[in-house]
């Protein structure tokens, strides 16, 4: 448990030496504001480009203020899940790789507390960053356009939390098991493209974790929560505690494998 | 096209943020001992490309050690 | 301290540690003498705990976890570059076991004694090799293990740096029993009283440093004269079986004969001009040769 602490506070502090703590927070700010502020510039951004002849006439889909936050889930799904694979796929094998971790496994340093202080201040990072995406997004959404229901915005932030954990956890877990390289290919490959399969042939089954970002959608723009929320979420946290329990045992197999 | 107070209020966190962004990006850069490619190339990329440039920086940029 | 028996390691279809089989004592640097690719680190990481061995046993007799009585020090030690020097060995001492307050001591006092006590809130990235090498030093010897095991410890140091680390690790004798990897073979002349070398992953010869040299040792005594007309004069007027090289006249010995003695007092009857009368013994570097260039 001790070493758990001093290592978490060691984890802790490598995020704030390489400024992560700040530049994390303020790109997913950037991703939440970019989507409210571009749908509400739209008009102006059309004619200050100025190539539209005259007469032409643009109508701007209705738009409302859940719909922004719908938005920001999108840029949250494509580039802010690449961000959180890209900064953890070496969680576990860059340091065995550079030999830093060598010095670590000499020690009665147990491999849980190895893995589980590097993934707890991930977890972290990643609950604040989705934090700060809908905060911005939500914050404009208000000033904006008004009337957002801020009970759905909060379950949609608990409910994305949970399915960004899936991803990083899963990326952990992987670092643990194989190399920098594959560990990103295979997080990347599974969760870019099954989003991508899940949304198109998703249909045929009622069960999956990839269902939970569009049910948290379907839950903020006010449509009625789906049976399925339940299962899926139960399905999340288990393929979490899956990934814990792979990851820590891959640390531990993959001692042997840190550069001497 | 007319640029109001109101208007500039509301984008100019936008840019508050990415200019923190950019500072924290180009400190850590004088800083950090190797990068993947040249230096003076992300000097380039952080500073002319707009929003992506600091993100491509911390993300795939920086060499952790 | 310890004792290893049989250790061996397979790699795939290599074998890279053979059959090998040792026992350290107490309070004395042993030296783990090899060509590259001897298997010299592999033995060392499976000491350390790194390798899980693919066959034999390490015996310690001492039943806490091995991992607290042993100090490792690989060939290039990786640190987190962004830690201070302080920072770094004392959450290394706080992983060893250590409350915080006595953490913060024993950095203190390991960095004093490695002598980067001033550049304790300097960050790694900044160090030199020599300086890396010292903090290794430190966070090795930080929670007084009962052995230190190094890889190449003086290997990528300039001589100053070479200098410094074995005093330090003559030093750290006192204390502790080492065992280190070298090829640089003057150096463990001058530092190690047990030698172990290794070759293709097996221990091809071991013990003491004197016994080794005593085996290996082809007897001679060496009179250097002035002149090399002298050394000939000298060798075709003698009864004993001498060799003649330039100036110097080689005398073989046999079962002990001629002592010393004997070839001092007929030199002392002879008009010679004699510049030096030595016991040649063989450098550790000639015996290495010899015994790894055996069957090469």
């Amino acid at each position: 448990m001790r070493n758990y602490i001093v290592l978490c506070q060691k984890e802790w502090r490598e995020h704030v030496r390489n400024y992560r703590i700040i530049w994390l927070p303020l790109v997913f700010l950037l991703l939440g504001m970019m989507d409210p502020l571009t749908y509400y510039f739209m008009d102006d951004i059309l004619k200050s480009v100025g190539n539209l002849p005259d007469g032409m006439q643009i109508t701007m889909p209705d738009v409302g203020a859940s719909d922004m936050i719908v938005s920001t889930a999108g840029q949250l799904q494509s580039i802010g899940m690449v961000i959180f694979i890209a900064i953890y796929c070496s969680a576990i094998s860059g340091e065995r790789k550079n030999g830093t971790a060598t010095l670590l496994y000499v020690r009665p340093v147990s491999s849980r507390a190895i893995f589980l202080s590097k993934w707890t201040v991930a977890a972290m990072m990643t609950c604040v960053g989705v934090f700060c995406s809908v905060l911005a997004s939500s914050y404009y959404a208000e000033v904006l356009y008004g009337g957002l229901n801020w009970q759905d915005v909060i379950v949609f932030y608990i409910l994305y939390s949970v399915w960004m954990l899936v991803v990083i956890t899963f990326t952990f877990a992987m670092s643990a098991l194989t190399t920098t390289a594959i560990a990103a290919t295979i997080s990347l490959i599974l969760f870019v493209i099954g989003s991508m399969a899940d949304a198109l042939i998703g249909t045929y089954w009622t069960y999956s974790p990839f269902k939970l970002p569009s049910y948290a959608v379907d839950i903020v723009r006010g449509a009625e929560v789906p049976d399925a929320l339940w299962m899926t979420c139960m399905i999340c946290i288990a393929l979490i505690l899956l990934s814990l329990v792979l990851g820590i045992y891959c640390t531990h197999k993959n001692r042997q494998q840190t550069t001497v | 096209m007319e640029i109001s107070t109101e208007t500039l209020l509301l984008i100019a966190p936008l840019f508050i943020v990415q200019i923190i962004l950019m500072v924290i990006a180009l400190l850590d850069l004088r800083k950090v001992a190797a990068t993947r490619g040249p230096k003076w190339m992300w000097v380039l990329i952080i500073v002319f490309i707009n929003m992506v440039g600091p993100i491509l920086y911390f993300v795939i940029g920086r060499k952790a050690v | 301290m310890m004792d290893i028996q049989s250790l061996t390691k397979v790699f795939g279809a290599q074998t890279v540690v053979d059959n090998v089989s040792f026992t350290l004592v107490p309070h004395t640097i042993t030296a783990l003498i090899g060509p590259n690719g001897a298997g010299k680190t592999t033995t060392l990481s499976m000491l350390a705990g790194l390798l899980p061995p693919t066959s034999g046993h390490i015996h310690v007799e001492d039943p806490t976890p091995l991992q607290q009585q042993i100090g490792f020090l690989p060939q290039y030690p990786k640190f987190f570059e962004w830690m201070t020097a302080f920072e770094y060995v004392e959450m290394m001492g706080k992983l060893s076991g250590f409350t915080n307050i006595e953490a913060m001591q024993r950095a203190h006092e390991v960095l004093a004694y490695v002598g980067l006590l001033d550049a304790k809130t300097k960050r790694i990235g900044s160090f030199s090799g020599g300086m890396k090498q010292r903090l290794g030093i430190a966070q090795a010897i930080l929670h007084r293990p009962k052995l230190l095991i190094l890889d190449e410890p003086v290997s990528a140091l300039d001589p100053l740096g070479r200098k410094t680390m074995m005093n330090l690790l003559q030093d750290l004798q006192q204390t502790t029993t080492i065992l280190y990897s070298t090829h640089i073979l003057h150096d463990a002349e001058f530092l190690a009283e047990h030698v172990l070398f290794m070759k293709d992953g097996r221990l091809v010869e071991q013990g003491t440093l004197a016994a080794v040299q005593q085996k290996f040792e082809a007897p001679h005594i060496i009179i250097t004269f002035a002149q090399a007309d002298e050394a000939r004069q000298f060798a075709s007027q003698s009864t004993m079986p001498i060799a003649v090289d330039e100036r110097r006249a080689i005398i073989d010995v046999q079962q002990g004969k001629p002592t010393m003695q004997y070839v001092l007092e007929h030199l002392a009857q002879s008009p010679f001009d004699i510049e030096k009368v030595e016991h040649a013994r063989l450098t550790l570097e000639e015996i290495f040769v010899k015994v790894v260039g055996q069957d090469a």
